[in-house]
């Protein structure tokens, strides 16, 4: 008899496009306070080496939406 | 010939050739749709109301937009009653391609090797021959130590063991973010770790693990989030090399290098401790800390034995694992071909499940697991344990994305033999000298039984013709090594523990004249044993905490060991 079961994971979703006017905004709003490439202090470790990543569903998000979603005041 | 058909439903879109279908306006939640009828008429666009389950959100879409509609977008995005105007981009599966596998090219489990039900998906052991090494070799005395969001390892308060880490053992946890000794998981991700490294094996639950009996240090440098700081991964690492862990595992990682991880590396690599990194899941260059050269880097493969497409890449990639891939089910066993181990639900962390995931966090914890029993094996150094690591992989064509090649478990503990030389035939050779002192006993029974079953495992023999799991341990395993059976790592450290049983017994049987031989026999066994283990700096005995005494230790037991068989000598009855 078997305790437990197998959890499928959830899939993951797609992104749209950000054009390059909006990344180098982005790009600069990082600069500026000296953040890292995902918006965190520069020492920042991540599960896996990204947040872009989910090892849980496979879903990966581009860095500039990651970043809009974490900085809402960038939209 | 058994073959299946595998589809790649890859779910990734090219978003260069995106297209889209009119453009999508999501209105403020109290907007009437009348409101919206008159927003479209006065632009005179069509906006057709898209309705559905939602109660509150209100979406339109947007078609027959032509000439002057960066004008128009311009005005909506700025009206007070809309929140967002985007393109209606179509999101398309790409062509789903068939691709014939023949399942019988690649290795799959066997339901026979384990009673644990979920084995038979676990494609990824079976990959790195973990049955086959079992049978010599399951990690006993070899600790690993897991940095990340902590680990289900035990219940308190809201915080449940995993039901697959029920027989595992633990040792010396600490959470680096509140500075405590509770390193429970609140993610999932460092439990799923950890139970690829030592998942309780053989217990007729769910999963197996890679070396099953080794002992895991649970270190949280993780939040809830993801997330963690340098300051408390680099004092991590030094705990782990200062609290007697041999191995450290660190599926984590960032974009920057830092001199202060990398100093923390250094000094664990100095303290004899193998830190295994986690390359990194950007698919481009390998991330801090595996790019040091102080980290084992593994790369990422899937059940055809090829990279991920997410792994992580570059010279500095040292060996690649199983990490899996949960978009493709290559081996047709109806499950994606994740890596599945036993964790818990972030969102209610008393319960826990099976769970398939993807990356090379997941790939890095078999390599780690594969050194756990090499150092159990009795290969001590961080330097011969990656050497053999890397000369036993299978080769793979190109070293930026494979390293070495793939991760074998059975060559790697078939190789370390050579490196190793098995501990016990010393021991013989001892016996036979001290034999040559104890004329006496040199044709008693009772003094050969005591002398086998003390120092080389009454039946030691038959452990190079049989299988390890078709014996009981006791039969193969020395009585002298009894402590480890008893004890975690670090723990029952007082004076004479080693030669405990000894003693126990010469009080139970001292006056009883036909046991002198099987006393005299065990006090020889056992001497020989710690003398042989102890000089020879075996791995069987690193649960030592003081480094650089352990000899002094063995010593001074042997010792005591030697005085109970002068006494012994001069007993009158004899």
């Amino acid at each position: 008899m078997q305790d437990g079961k197998i959890v499928m994971p959830k899939g993951g979703a797609g992104y749209p496009s950000i054009g390059p006017e909006k990344r180098k905004q982005i790009d600069r709003f990082l600069q500026e306070r000296g953040l890292n490439e995902y918006g965190d202090a520069p020492g920042t470790m991540y599960m896996g080496g990204t947040p872009l990543f989910d090892e849980r569903t496979g879903a990966e998000t581009d860095r500039y939406v990651y970043l809009l979603r974490r900085f809402p005041e960038l939209s | 010939m058994r073959q299946i058909l595998a589809l790649f439903l890859i779910v990734s879109l090219d978003l260069g050739a995106l297209e889209s279908d009119g453009y999508i306006v999501d209105f403020q939640n109290d907007v009437s749709w009348q409101e919206i009828d008159e927003i479209g008429k006065k632009l005179n666009l069509d906006i057709k109301a898209i309705s559905g389950y939602e109660n509150t959100e209100k979406f339109g879409l947007m078609r027959g937009l032509k000439s002057g509609f960066s004008k128009v977008l311009e005005f909506l995005s700025s009206h007070p009653k809309i929140e967002a105007v985007e393109p209606n981009y179509i999101l398309r599966l790409p062509e789903m391609s068939p691709v014939v596998f023949n399942v019988e090219e690649f290795p799959n489990p066997d339901p026979k090797d384990y009673n644990d039900p979920f084995y038979v998906n676990q494609w990824h052991m079976a990959q790195i021959g973990v049955a086959l090494a079992h049978k010599s070799n399951r990690g006993q005395g070899a600790v690993v130590a897991v940095l990340d969001t902590g680990v289900a390892y035990e219940d308190n308060g809201k915080f449940k063991r995993a039901r697959d880490l029920n027989k595992t053992r633990f040792v010396s946890p600490y959470n680096f973010l509140n500075n405590t000794t509770d390193a429970f998981d609140d993610h999932g991700h460092g439990t799923h770790v950890a139970g690829t490294i030592a998942q309780s094996t053989n217990n007729g639950l769910g999963v197996i693990g890679v070396a099953p009996e080794a002992v895991i240090m649970p270190l949280k440098v993780l939040g809830a989030n993801g997330g963690g700081d340098i300051a408390g991964i680099a004092r991590a690492i030094k705990y782990a090399a200062d609290n007697g862990a041999h191995v450290i595992n660190l599926s984590l990682g960032g974009p920057m290098p830092t001199k202060v991880l990398q100093k923390a590396l250094q000094y664990a690599r100095s303290r004899g401790v193998l830190p295994v990194c986690a390359a990194g899941n950007s698919g481009s260059s390998v991330g801090y800390p595996a790019a040091y050269p102080e980290c084992m880097a593994v790369s990422a493969v899937q059940y055809d034995q090829t990279i991920t497409f997410y792994s992580s890449r570059g010279p500095q990639v040292d060996i690649a694992a199983p990490g899996g891939n949960i978009r493709v089910d290559q081996n047709g066993d109806g499950f994606p071909d994740g890596v599945l181990q036993n964790t818990i639900y972030p969102e209610a962390v008393h319960k826990d499940d099976y769970m398939l995931f993807m990356g090379t966090s997941m790939a890095a914890p078999h390599v780690a697991g594969v050194a756990a029993l090499l150092v159990s094996a009795g290969v001590r150094s961080p330097d011969a344990l990656e050497a053999i690591l890397k000369k036993s992989a299978k080769p793979k064509e190109d070293p930026k994305l494979y390293g070495a090649g793939l991760l074998d478990a059975h060559k790697a503990l078939q190789m370390s033999k050579k490196h190793i030389p098995d501990t016990r035939w010393y021991v013989a050779g001892a016996a036979l000298f001290l034999s040559g002192t104890l004329p006496l006993f040199w044709t008693s029974l009772g003094y050969w039984m005591g002398f086998l079953l003390f120092g080389t495992g009454i039946l030691a023999f038959l452990g190079v013709f049989m299988a390890g799991d078709q014996l009981p341990a006791v039969l193969l395993q020395p009585l002298g090594a009894w402590d480890l059976w008893l004890f975690s790592l670090n723990e029952g450290l007082f004076p004479l523990r080693s030669v405990l049983p000894v003693i126990l017994l010469l009080g139970m049987f001292w006056h009883i004249k036909h046991w002198k031989g099987f006393l005299c026999g065990s006090c020889v066994g056992m001497m020989a044993f710690l003398l042989g283990e102890g000089l020879l700096s075996s791995s069987r005995l690193m649960w030592f905490p003081m480094e650089g005494l352990q000899s002094f230790w063995y010593l001074a037991h042997a010792l005591v060991l030697l005085c109970m068989i002068r006494v012994l000598f001069l007993k009158k009855d004899l």
